[in-house]
């Protein structure tokens, strides 16, 4: 008794503890007096308090009640986590917990120990549901999960318009004043400006992922205006080839990929439309906030369009095992994947921890996990006919007139089939798979629950299972029709389609799904997806079913700010919506709250770390406890308000970020301006190697070769290697990336978000730089290029070299010493003894500066 | 701007090399010795003494059958076409797959070997002569019937595939002692690679198998058509001067800085650099030395004999386990062998029959080989499959065969302080599920690397702030197998 009264105690706010145990007293003495004297008005402390503390808060206490139901917060009386209501407000006969307390369920009576409750005190129960559950906030408030970890708190957003550069700071030591913006005054950059040369390079390689054209790099040279760099970021964010290379940082974080992973590994050929739908957010600098919306919910947002719905791609990337029998594990699977990267990308939380258990180091607990996940339970990846009127057009007019009918009658026939199957899947159910089956949803409990959706599962069928049902009356016609429209299919282009996540429940659109590929796709159903609910697993384990939980976000973030509006997902049995907003809109408002404290520090922490290779949270997907501390927190928070005010422009947060001194420093240190070390400091513009991406195309680019249209369907496995497009373009099939890729750090198997890139040196990236066809190829092309231009001269080919390669001139040394190779190479090959397909020294040359160190190196 | 702890994680090899690290943190040379780690003079310190120095898994995709090989069932003769008697079917787990009805006696006839007596049938007349210097484990058991599932949990130690290799791991932990050649090692035969068997997982790219086709040897080792070593060697001259020229230009302009201290810690990029010029140096002498360890001419007549490189039938597995030798005698760490096609569903005394012939003589050539150059002592051999099969019958096959079972096969090791001559563990009368000492995969991996001297929990990678193990999901060392 005495550490219940304790817990009670803990339960109740500083300001009541007086009054609890003043009422503690009345609950001794209260237990002996008959029944109370009616009050015309209830009040919730004096006249409800005693009764629960009484007789359900034995069981019924705290987060650990042994019962696993808590009486002691409102919100467990509206079900918030279990998802099963106690109480209809306004209506005690149907409130459950009135229907146990009177023992109208034969299997559940409570109390479950001791007396029942005095009629009176049932009848006064009754009132207080009734007279609208009133609860006393103050003096029974709902427990917050609070933390002070610095990454939970409201941002402080600093006062003032957007950023302006400022110019004419003049340096201590007198030198050329340097420009210099609002991010200057957080960081201490105490290197001199680089170089214009450097300068261009690095702009190009970061923003573009392609190194600058010699024209560029010298126009950009003599270009003495004043506000000349300021230009050329404008001319490069605005290249189409920054969407391209920004594509790809957040194709890493969105574990993107063109087949299903796992061991069966199915393509997913129209995954590309996602793709191409990042390069075009990207490119038309799309506020980040509609960004998230549209990947979050696209298929739910108003009016319908076609790029919301391609934006889901996100959600769809995850990997899906068609080779799983236990179709429960493969839908789990797909769910967990796709909650662990949303809590990767958009919060920066190691959510998946807390998959089997509560988080060990942040405060998110399995609970919180399951309510992410419960946002994504209705609905699943699934390719999806596209509503583009010219692209359906142009489908349209390349197609046989008598497609459509033979699909149509394809359909039929399989239809009646499908009713052959399900008779007798229906026939060949246990008793109890039939009655939880028939039990309405909203009625079942939870074994119930299990056997109705394992059942469900045994409904859904391939077109392959389908196959053996077909009667031998139809079997000729099925055949027959069958064939022509593989032939079709064969000869004319597939349906415009995309690989998207979609719900039933909670699109207000209905979508034209089709046919998934794979032996045991994750199966649809239009009837069974509206059906299902969010639900703890119980250490993870798919078939440990643990509380119905409701689909809500992380409670330590609702500390900050709760969640606006009505979240609860109503769906009648046909799958119609009524209640709006949907569940995931919800969760994408939420995200893209100006309020959350999450979302703009953790997007921009990822610009920052993607153009000076580490973030100022160097963990870059985990600001949890455990994660790194921000190096600059003011500039980080400072950053994430100029995303916000900016209208979540990310292309603003870059501008600021590249025409920071801090940025424009060089690579090595020069004179320091401050004599004050301060912490904070940054002495150089930290160099690091590009990525696996942007040294394959800029080794195509400096040869000539670079293919630079835009988009489209990805070149195929057999022509990866030999393609000329950007490596972007080259399919991704999950665990065999093109050659480059996998040996230099890019993504291989994208089964989980990636943050940021390894960077590996091994011997066998230099076998392949200098024995692979590739990088030959390219340097066979530069050389013709550059005989081309240089003529025979030596010094022009040479100084042409580097200004293609490097874009710069050759330093002294490497002039002479390329000459010195030049020459010799000439006098070896003059006794004519060569063999026929022997290099010429130039392509020697352009070889060896394919493979060079500064060539891949962001400087 | 890079963490301690990413420091240690990107340049180092691991557990083995934190000591190191912690000197070399002093003075900033840490990064630059990334390369270094895999040669040679590598610093370790193992957990425990180590019984083995080089690792080779032979994987034989597919999953050989228990039955046929190495535990023979009387009953199972006796039984032929009837159903498993219920006082055997009720110890069976009860997985996909697996059915009870229709056993299905062995067509090979079993005979006791070496001192050890240790039964092996007609499929292995030549490995049967090295029993002695085998640990058979009869009782390896886990519970996925399917293929890629069940090679991801040999491999990774997880059915998902998502996770390193054993492979990758060691390399992690131990380094290569050579450092002209990789430390992982995987020899291809015809069939494709399930990437996750010889992949990195969240480990660093350069802990990956090198796939090594054993006809055409490393990937990207030749040189391009039409060059000649004068053209390589002038081109890498020419190169290091250009690599060292732009790493000096760097370092020069550092020196004068009044926040030397600083900058050093701020700027890694240069030890990579010098990481970058070292490879290319290691490159070229991977390129000169790698393909004599290729060219079989070197080795006898008689060792070429032993391996059966004279006869079609095993000139391929011959190939593979006599560069396996010249590899573990280079000091490459871990070499997979990938001998795949054991998935006899239908006519398992033809698939059966035919996979032997080409693999039993290569096999105990191996082992008879690596004994006599004294090299079987400090190299752990490990042969078995994904799974076994089942003693009864696949439903539907033309000719007999059988399906998947993972319940209860056989697992070899012999060599790096493995007991030979001796079996663990025991399945029930008809073969069909470990009834005694079950082994689990995960059980095996805690044991090869208890063998290399690593303790399982102490071997560990940090990964979104957890230390993940090779162990992930538990397994003990099964101490019985080194006596």
């Amino acid at each position: 008794m005495l550490t219940r009264l304790i817990t009670i105690i803990e339960r109740c706010t500083a300001l009541a503890v007086a009054s609890v145990w003043f009422m503690a007293t009345v609950v001794a003495s209260f237990a002996e007096e008959p029944a109370p004297a009616k009050p015309s008005k209830l009040d919730f402390r004096r006249d409800v308090f005693p009764i629960l503390s009484r007789r359900c808060w034995e069981c019924h206490l705290g987060g650990d009640a042994s019962s696993g139901i808590r009486l002691d917060v409102r919100e467990e009386w509206l079900g918030e986590t279990t998802g099963r209501p106690l109480v209809v407000i306004g209506k005690s006969a149907r409130s459950r917990v009135i229907e146990v307390l009177e023992g109208r369920d034969a299997k559940i009576v409570m109390p479950a120990e001791g007396d029942r409750l005095k009629p009176a005190e049932i009848k006064l129960l009754r009132k207080w549901i009734d007279d609208g559950f009133d609860w006393d906030d103050e003096f029974l408030p709902t427990p917050k999960v609070k933390s002070d970890h610095w990454a939970f708190q409201p941002f402080v957003r600093r006062l003032g318009t957007l950023a302006r550069p400022l110019h004419g700071e003049k340096t201590k030591t007198g030198k050329s004043a340097r420009p210099t913006n609002s991010i200057d005054a957080f960081i201490g950059a105490t290197a001199d400006e680089a170089d214009r040369r450097t300068l261009i390079r690095r702009l190009s390689l970061d923003l573009l992922g392609l190194p600058p054209s010699r024209d560029d790099v010298e126009e950009f040279v003599a270009d003495t205006r004043p506000d000349s760099y300021e230009q050329l970021v404008d001319r490069l964010l605005a290249s189409p080839a920054y969407g391209e290379r920004w594509a790809r940082h957040w194709l890493d974080v969105a574990r993107w990929a063109e087949s299903e992973g796992y061991e069966s590994n199915h393509p997913r050929p129209f995954a590309w439309r996602y793709r191409d739908y990042v390069i075009n957010s990207f490119n038309s600098d799309k506020p980040f906030d509609e960004f998230v919306r549209q990947q979050i919910a696209g298929d739910e947002l108003q009016p319908y369009s076609d790029e919301n719905l391609i934006a889901t791609g996100f959600l769809a990337a995850a990997r899906i095992s068609s080779n799983e029998e236990d179709k429960w594990r493969q839908r789990n699977d797909v769910l967990v994947d796709i909650t662990n990267a949303t809590a990767n990308a958009f919060l920066g939380l190691t959510m998946q921890c807390a998959q089997c258990h509560n988080h060990k180091t942040d405060p998110i607990s399995t609970r919180d996990y399951y309510r992410l996940q419960a946002y994504f339970v209705t609905g699943q990846p699934i390719d999806v006919a596209l509503r583009d009127p010219l692209l359906r057009r142009e489908f349209e007019s390349r197609r046989p007139p008598e497609y459509e009918p033979a699909l149509a009658l394809r359909e039929s026939v399989l239809e009646s089939a499908r009713r052959q199957f399900h008779d007798e899947v229906r026939r060949s159910l246990t008793h109890e798979e039939r009655s939880a089956y028939d039990t309405p949803a909203e009625q079942r409990d939870v074994e119930q629950e299990r056997l109705a959706r394992l059942v469900d599962l045994k409904f859904q069928a391939s077109v392959n299972v389908l196959d053996r049902y077909i009667s031998v009356a139809n079997r000729p016609l099925y055949d027959g029709v069958k064939k022509r429209i593989a032939e079709i299919e064969q000869t004319s282009p597939r349906i415009p389609q995309t690989f998207v996540f979609y719900s039933p429940a909670t699109s207000p659109h209905r979508l034209d799904v089709l046919p998934s590929i794979g032996f045991y796709p994750l199966p649809f159903s239009r009837e069974a997806l509206p059906r299902e609910r969010g639900s703890v697993k119980v250490r993870g384990d798919v078939h440990n079913i643990g509380p119905t939980v409701t689909a809500g976000v992380p409670a330590v973030v609702r500390q900050v700010f709760n969640l606006p509006g009505p979240q609860r997902l109503e769906s009648s049995r046909h799958g119609q919506v009524e209640n709006l907003p949907h569940g995931r809109t919800a969760l994408a408002n939420w995200l893209t709250d100006p309020r959350h404290p999450l979302t703009a520090r953790v997007w921009v922490n990822r610009i920052w770390q993607w153009h000076f290779g580490t973030g100022l949270v160097a963990t870059s997907d985990d600001f949890g406890v455990r994660g790194a501390k921000p190096t600059h927190p003011e500039l980080l928070d400072w950053l994430a308000s100029e995303l916000i005010d900016s209208g979540w422009s990310t292309k603003h947060v870059q501008r600021l970020i590249v025409t920071s001194r801090t940025y424009r420093m060089s690579s090595v240190a020069g004179t320091p301006t401050s004599e004050r070390p301060d912490v904070g400091v940054r002495a150089t513009f930290p160099r690091h190697r590009v990525e696996a991406e942007v040294l394959r195309d800029t080794q195509l680019a400096v040869a000539g070769l670079l293919e630079r249209h835009i988009g489209g369907p990805s070149v195929s496995m057999d022509s990866r290697e030999s393609s000329n497009r950007r490596n972007l373009y080259l399919f991704q099939k999950r665990g065999n990336p093109p050659s480059m890729q996998g040996l230099f750090d890019g993504p291989n198997e994208a089964s989980e978000s990636c943050p940021q890139r390894h960077v590996s040196t091994t011997p066998l990236h230099a076998l392949f730089l200098l024995n692979n066809e590739f990088a030959l190829r390219c340097a066979i092309v530069l050389a013709q290029r550059i005989e081309l231009q240089a003529g025979p001269d030596r010094e022009r080919q040479n100084d042409l070299l580097f200004r293609e390669v490097l874009s710069r001139p050759a330093t002294e040394t490497e002039r002479l010493a390329l000459l010195k190779f030049l020459d010799e190479e000439t006098a070896k090959r003059s006794g004519g003894s060569a063999t026929p397909n022997a290099p010429t020294p130039l392509q020697l040359l352009c070889h060896v500066m394919m493979s060079l160190s500064e060539l891949s190196s962001l400087e | 701007m890079i963490t301690r702890r990413s420091m240690l994680q990107r340049s180092t090899l691991g557990f083995g090399a934190i000591a190191l690290a912690e000197l070399l943190r002093a003075d900033g040379r840490l990064v630059a010795d990334s390369v270094n780690r895999s040669a040679a003079n590598a610093v370790l310190r193992p957990h425990s003494p180590a019984t083995a120095r080089s690792t080779i898994f032979i994987f034989q995709g597919g999953g050989p059958s228990q039955v046929d090989t190495l535990d023979p069932k009387p009953l199972l003769q006796e039984l032929h076409g009837k159903d498993v008697p219920e006082s055997i079917g009720k110890g069976i787990p009860k997985i996909a797959r697996c059915p009870l009805n229709n056993l299905l006696a062995s067509p090979w006839k079993f005979r006791q070997y070496g001192e050890s007596g240790i039964p092996v049938s007609e499929l292995h007349p030549k490995l049967g002569h090295c029993v002695d210097d085998l640990c058979v484990i009869r009782s390896c058991q886990h519970d996925s019937p399917i293929h890629a599932p069940a090679e991801f949990i040999a491999t990774t130690g997880t059915q998902v595939g998502d996770r390193p290799s054993l492979g990758a791991w060691l390399t992690y932990g131990l380094g290569s002692e050579n450092s002209d050649l990789p430390g992982f090692v995987v020899f291809k035969t015809g069939e494709t690679i399930r990437p996750p068997a010889i992949g990195t997982g969240f480990l660093p790219a350069r802990f990956q198998g090198v796939p090594v086709d054993s006809e055409k040897g490393i990937p990207n080792l030749t040189l391009p058509a039409g060059f000649t070593r004068a053209d390589r060697e002038s081109q890498l001259r020419l190169l290091e001067m250009l690599n060292r020229e732009h790493l000096r230009k760097g370092r020069a302009e550092l020196q004068i800085s009044n926040f030397k201290s600083q900058i050093t810690n701020s700027d890694p990029f240069n030890s990579e650099l010098e990481a970058r010029i070292k490879s290319y140096e290691l490159a070229y002498r991977m390129q000169v030395s790698a393909p004599a360890i290729f060219d079989l001419s070197q080795e006898s007549a008689e060792t070429q004999t032993l391996y059966g490189l004279d006869q079609k039938e095993t000139a391929e597995y011959g190939r593979i386990c006599l560069l396996t030798r010249r590899l573990v005698e280079r000091g490459v760490r871990f070499i997979q062998i990938r001998s795949g096609g054991w998935d006899a569903h239908s006519d398992i005394e033809d698939n059966h029959g035919k996979k032997c012939r080409a693999i039993d003589k290569p096999l105990a050539a191996l082992l008879i080989d690596l004994k006599r150059r004294g090299l079987l002592d400090e190299t752990l051999v490990i042969c078995g499959g994904e799974f076994g099969r089942t003693p009864t019958s696949q439903r539907g096959a033309s000719k007999p065969g059988r399906d998947h079972s993972p319940s209860g096969y056989t697992t070899w090791l012999a060599g790096g302080g493995v007991r030979g001559g001796q079996i663990i563990g025991k399945t029930d009368d008809v073969g069909y599920a470990a009834i005694e000492r079950p082994v689990h995969p995960n059980d095996l991996h805690a044991t090869i690397l208890h063998a290399l001297g690593l303790d399982q929990h102490e071997l560990f990678y940090e990964h979104h702030n957890r230390r993940e193990l090779v162990t992930v999901n538990g397994g003990q060392v099964v101490q019985e197998v080194f006596g």
